[in-house]
């Protein structure tokens, strides 16, 4: 009593939609490249990284500035996450009850919810007061770090909370029934078990801070210069793209989108390079 | 921890239920290990064997919704009244299934001497005899520094029990040591354990009749009941063997049950 | 140092870690509630913004936001559902491909759906900057989120129900529609809330497809202001509209709250009704 044409035509019938999910990132890719191809073929490409400022109305691509920008912001964002969101996982695993546990992964889970602008808004009207005095404007490096840090450790916590959860509890109770204690257990089996899946979480927490755009933007400073202390107004590819995309023609905007595809291949390359090694 | 003070405690399992929710799975146990000898616990799978052995070195603790009533003792001493962590360097736990830590072969015997502080300067020796104690140093003094995940599961099972040994407990807990090896392990392993006797009091829960034949001076049989395992028999183990207290216990030894 | 005193000092200080990430929660929230709730009555809900959003309220904002909403997860949703149903219940062949491509979908920052949305929706297809072009956009967005919800959901439900229909005879489609999408329902709408939420937090997306106009959008070419671009805008460009910024991002939070917790309910709620 099979059907198997009614089967065929129903699965030929949703087949579009899954190649429409293929076509998309394809399209994504075609768009964007149409509309960076007029800067990359007026400058050879090499400008982006050796004219000597970023000036488009004047000819001058120089990307390095933000390029370095989204880096230094987001790689010392990421070594402020890391060592947090490890202990977090550790406690929420090994050490909390389980009440406790739950009202931690609650606020991890609430904490990953907070809208981007939200992060910038607070961090705003309380963070860079705060520096003002001392450090006019109060905006720069430093408030920019410590905001992404925010906004990217849940993501990295939730990744090294499942990590930690996937090791088998086998080594911990061996190394408990040897007197030893739960810290032990951590350092001596957990960590080293779970190490591939924090390693992961962390990438994915790279990723996430390099291609932050509001909150980055609204305390970076927006200036094009090098970041080199943490009261160095600066800005990352991302804030370039949506300050000047307001106003920017022609070659200007054709600039603007190669930055947006060098975000992209350096959020891809992150996460590529994770892929590979597992 | 002294390593020089074999004391053979008595362990007293007194009214003991271990109850995990609603479940209980041991109904007021009552037995007597005698110091110094190897008391094997045997009985059908769901009486509680390894319930009560967890019990006694207050593993269960680890686990959420676990609750035990009763008495035990190790020598002297409620373990109840006892510092957890110091309790389990006393009595040591050896699992069904290996559990290498994953670093060298060395280091996991020093694990847990460094835990308990023992000083750098004795460690070496320390881990040597561990291993020789566990008839495992000559297959591996070559290779120290390699990772013990590497090793055979017979060997693992060893390197489990030199970690315990390191530690010199009075008491040693074994559930199933040799349920996942091969003969030859299995051989290296009890003559580990027959070496064991008089200096430690050991407790070993097993499936295996002829290796508790082989093994056992005395002798705990737990069978299920649907309000928990109770104790069916306990005694010299020759006797034990020999004329057991109820029918079904018969048909286990004769083995036609379990 | 004893194992006991060692385990002490560990669990102080890694408390520590969860303990700031309450805490940052609850500063985000007290701060915005603090500086904003004094803001919000009535007319701030039902006034459009007037002087650049000082004054007034945010109706023509969260009439934009409606729009995307229903725009982006009405797009998404057949898409998602129908490719989540392909690769749960007949993916073969290319597999890999289409997790893969979504896979790449889910790692496209946001700036560059932005751009995206702007040169293809708004330019090659001349919808200009409207809710319409904001919610395709966005569509595509949530879209891998929505796929593997509803993949996940469909392959929770146990391969016994599919034995059954086989047995029975019954056509792929009847034993989705009358057995295993009713099943797998807890699931879709989770992933429908959760995808809303997702959708609320976006404000590069629609900065940039959506415009910034703060009419009230009556029509799906009609440009519009979403929550979280009211926020921005108000912190950034308008003096004095902090406070105001603090009050639309009270109302985006509760509104992301609302879902978070939706979400996280829903199955529980399904699974009372379910076996009646």
């Amino acid at each position: 009593m099979r059907r198997p044409l009614a089967d065929a035509t129903f699965a030929a019938a949703l087949r579009p939609a899954s190649w429409i999910a293929v076509v998309l990132p394809g399209l994504i890719a075609v768009f964007v490249g149409v509309q960076a191809w007029p800067a990359l073929r007026a400058t050879g490409g090499l400008p982006f990284v050796m004219d000597s400022r970023w000036a488009p109305p004047s000819g001058q691509y120089n990307l390095l500035p933000m390029i370095a920008g989204t880096l230094v912001s987001s790689i010392a964002a990421l070594i402020l996450v890391g060592p947090v969101a490890v202990a977090y996982g550790l406690h929420v695993n090994l050490f909390a009850g389980p009440r406790l546990a739950a009202v931690s992964r609650a606020g991890v889970g609430l904490l990953a919810g907070v809208p981007s602008v939200v992060f910038g808004l607070v961090a705003l009207t309380r963070l860079v007061p705060l520096l003002v005095r001392d450090h006019p404007p109060g905006l720069g490096l430093g408030v920019t770090v410590v905001t992404l840090a925010a906004m990217v450790l849940p993501t990295a916590a939730s990744a090294i909370d499942a990590a930690i959860q996937q090791v088998p509890t086998d080594g911990i109770r061996a190394v408990r029934a040897l007197g030893l204690g739960a810290w032990d257990g951590a350092r001596g089996v957990v960590l080293p078990m779970a190490s591939r899946g924090i390693r992961t979480g962390l990438v994915l927490a790279l990723g996430r801070a390099v291609g932050e755009t509001m909150a980055v933007l609204m305390v970076a400073g927006n200036t094009v210069q090098y970041p080199t202390g943490p009261f160095t107004a600066f800005r990352t590819l991302t804030g370039n793209v949506a300050v000047e995309m307001a106003y920017a023609m022609d070659l200007h905007r054709s600039a603007l989108f190669v930055s947006a595809a060098l975000l992209f291949a350096l959020v891809a390359g992150i996460l590529a390079l994770e892929h590979r090694r597992a | 921890m002294s390593a020089a003070l074999p004391t053979n405690p008595t362990v007293e399992v007194r009214g003991v239920t271990v109850r995990y929710g609603r479940h209980v799975a041991v109904d007021r146990a009552e037995f007597t290990a005698p110091p110094g000898v190897i008391t094997a616990l045997v009985g059908p799978s769901g009486s509680g064997k390894t319930s009560v052995l967890h019990a006694i070195n207050r593993l269960h603790e680890l686990d959420r919704d676990v609750q035990v009533e009763g008495m035990i003792r190790v020598g002297s001493d409620d373990v109840r009244t006892l510092d957890d962590y110091t309790l389990r360097t006393r009595v040591g736990l050896i699992f069904q299934r290996p559990t290498p830590f994953p670093m060298s072969i060395r280091e996991n015997v020093r694990f847990p001497l460094r835990g308990h502080g023992v000083a750098r300067s004795e460690l070496e020796g320390r881990v040597q005899a561990a291993l020789v104690r566990a008839a495992l140093w000559d297959e591996v003094k070559d290779r120290l520094d390699s990772a013990a995940t590497a090793l055979s599961g017979g060997q693992q099972q060893r390197l489990c029990l030199a970690r315990a040994l390191s530690l010199d407990p009075q008491v040693l807990l074994l559930d199933e040591p040799c349920a996942a090896l091969d003969p030859q392990s299995t051989a290296l392993v009890e003559e580990t354990l027959r070496a064991l006797v008089g200096r430690t009091t050991l407790l070993l829960v097993t499936h295996n009749l002829a290796q508790a034949r082989r093994l056992a001076t005395h002798l705990v049989c737990l069978w299920p009941a649907p309000g928990g395992g109770r104790v069916a028999d306990e005694g010299a183990a020759d006797r034990v063997f020999a004329q057991p207290a109820t029918a079904e216990l018969c048909d286990y030894f004769a083995g036609l049950t379990g | 140092m004893t194992a006991r005193t060692r385990d002490r000092f560990a669990a102080l200080a890694l408390g520590l870690a969860p303990a700031l990430v309450v805490g940052l929660v609850a500063a985000i929230v007290v701060d915005v509630a603090w500086d904003g709730l004094g803001q919000i009555d009535r007319s701030f809900l039902t006034e459009s913004p007037s002087q650049a959003g000082r004054s007034g309220g945010i109706a023509s904002i969260l009439a934009a936001t409606g729009w995307v909403l229903l725009i982006g997860v009405g797009a998404a949703l057949p898409v998602g559902l129908a490719a989540g149903v392909y690769l749960a219940e007949f993916g073969r062949t290319g597999l890999r491909t289409v997790r893969g491509a979504l896979d790449l979908l889910a790692a496209v920052p946001s700036v560059v759906y932005g751009l995206f949305g702007l040169a293809f929706f708004c330019e090659t297809l001349g919808l200009g900057w409207s809710v319409l072009s904001g919610g395709l956009t966005v569509a595509m967005m949530i879209l891998p989120l929505f796929v593997r919800l509803c993949e996940a959901g469909l392959r929770a439900v146990p391969d016994d129900y599919r034995a059954a229909g086989l047995a029975l005879g019954l056509p792929r489609w009847m034993l989705l529609r009358r057995v295993l999408l009713p099943q797998a329902a807890p699931s879709i709408a989770a992933a429908l809330v959760l995808a809303t939420g997702r959708v609320m937090a976006e404000s590069a997306v629609f900065l940039f497809t959506a415009g910034a106009s703060t009419r009230m959008p009556e029509g799906l070419l009609d440009p519009g202001r979403v929550l979280a671009v009211h926020v921005y805008l108000l912190a950034v460009e308008v003096p004095g509209g902090s406070a105001r910024a603090a009050a639309t991002a009270l109302v985006l939070l509760a509104g992301i709250l609302a879902t978070t917790g939706a979400a996280a309910a829903l199955p529980r709620l399904f699974l009372r009704n379910a076996h009646a």
